[in-house]
């Protein structure tokens, strides 16, 4: 499964639709989406066509290609993409957290790496072992 | 005629503010061994003191030097019967027809312009985490915990959070509550406790409040140390309460570890911290030298208390002076 995007995109409405669609009906070619949402919306194939590409390029969604067709899923459940949504809305966590109305337990960066925290996890082993020595 | 002591006042309390903001970061020059003689709560203490000092030295000094104003004391212009004296600029409605200098004028319309976009910031802030704590609650599923419910969202990215200033809620994620993390679910649920205990979201806003009458460079310095001691200050409890302080600095590498894998799936990966904070924290945990607690809370109460019987007998003298500097500024 693909990583979920880092900063979910912003959404229009047919968008959010084709997405709901997706997570009520799990997998969905562009024909079964058409034939849920396009028509009803009056829009061709090929716009319900360039919305599922869109999604797909965005990080919403995964697709396998069987016979000619994408079948398309959403690689964000319904509920993970709503508790994002909720905190991107709020700013994301690193506004509420520089506001000080949150604290998160770890705090990263994208430049914390494997070696500092080996040399940390060494570090507290080793504090460990005195401990127990003594 | 009321606009003109209304500037001449607010640029008094900026220069008040301000030069007791420049004093406050002189104190952070220190060496770092010096801060970490102190317990992470006793810092974190006074770290708050040194975020509202500004504006509690403005409110203390602003009381007296607008006393002869209020006809709490007499006017020393009056006593002196030189009036009108135009050595330096006045804070008394005797004089409030003077046309207070542009210096004076900028001054108090930087003072005026920081508190605006602080008390707008702070609004914001407070109305976009009621709303994300409201939509929250309904997302989270409550599952029972030894104080209370615990509420936990679907997210993959091990994380547990403590949500809002006044009614503060802990979050775990899903991805926390996960096997492989079990183990240290304990030291993480520990330390978001501490920070609820602590009312560390009641006091980041008190302070937050009070920055606004700081430099904004301090501002922004004290900001983040104070943050990084409250840290620590709850993995300090989190420790105590746990009888082991190597669980919770294991918990913070396997935490910090795992988030490093998975990539953060909260949004815009709430990087507030460096690494480096990281390393802080733990060597802070694994650190047994005996630490100063002092200034306790009721310590630094009696001092403030004290510095304001002080002023408030000395009136006068702070009026004058006051009116001194403005002159100084003023030419």
């Amino acid at each position: 499964m693909p990583k979920s995007p880092r900063v979910l995109p912003r959404l229009g409405e047919l968008e959010l639709e084709v997405l709901e669609h997706l997570w009520r009906s799990r997998e969905s070619d562009v024909v079964d989406t058409h034939a849920a949402i396009g028509k009803r919306r009056k829009i061709t194939l090929n716009t319900v066509g360039s919305t599922l590409e869109r999604l797909f390029r965005k990080g919403l969604l995964q697709r396998e290609k069987v016979s000619h067709a994408y079948r398309y899923s959403a690689a964000v459940p319904r509920d993970v993409f709503a508790a994002r949504r909720v905190l991107d809305a709020a700013g994301g966590v690193k506004a509420l957290s520089d506001a000080g109305v949150l604290s998160a337990f770890v705090d990263l960066v994208a430049d914390v790496d494997e070696e500092a925290l080996d040399r940390l996890e060494a570090l507290i082993a080793q504090k460990r072992e005195k401990a127990t020595g003594s | 005629m009321m606009w003109s002591l209304l500037v001449t006042t607010l640029a008094a309390a900026a220069f008040i503010a301000f030069s007791a903001s420049a004093l406050t970061g002189l104190s952070l020059l220190a060496p770092a061994r010096v801060g970490s003689a102190f317990s992470p709560a006793a810092r974190a203490r006074g770290l708050l003191v040194l975020c509202v000092l500004p504006a509690l030295t403005c409110a203390l000094v602003m009381s007296a030097a607008l006393a002869p104003t209020f006809g709490w004391i007499a006017d020393h212009c009056f006593g002196m019967g030189e009036l009108p004296d135009h050595s330096h600029p006045h804070i008394c409605d005797h004089h409030a027809a003077e046309l207070p200098a542009l210096s004076l004028l900028a001054l108090a319309g930087f003072l005026v312009a920081r508190v605006v976009q602080r008390a707008a910031s702070l609004a914001i802030s407070l109305v976009r985490s009621l709303r994300a704590a409201a939509q929250l609650e309904r997302l989270a599923m409550k599952l029972p915990s030894d104080d209370g419910e615990l509420r936990v969202l679907p997210l993959d990215a091990p994380q547990a959070f403590v949500l809002g200033w006044l009614r503060p809620t802990l979050y775990a994620t899903q991805g926390l509550m996960a096997a492989q993390h079990r183990e240290h679910l304990a030291a993480v649920l520990a330390h978001e406790r501490a920070h609820l205990r602590r009312a560390d979201g009641l006091r980041s806003l008190i302070a937050s409040a009070g920055l606004a009458f700081h430099l904004p460079f301090i501002a922004r310095a004290l900001r983040e140390r104070l943050a990084s001691a409250q840290e620590m200050a709850a993995d300090a409890e989190a420790a105590d309460a746990l009888g082991d302080r190597s669980l919770v600095a294991r918990a913070l590498v396997h935490v910090a570890r795992a988030q490093l894998r998975l990539g953060p799936d909260l949004p815009d990966g709430a990087f507030a911290f460096g690494a480096d904070h990281i390393e802080l924290r733990v060597r802070s945990l694994l650190d047994d030298r005996p630490l100063l607690s002092w200034p306790s809370s009721r310590a630094l109460w009696l001092s403030f208390a004290c510095a304001g019987a002080l002023i408030a007998l000395h009136a006068s003298a702070v009026h004058h002076a006051v009116e001194q500097a403005l002159g100084l500024l003023a030419h």
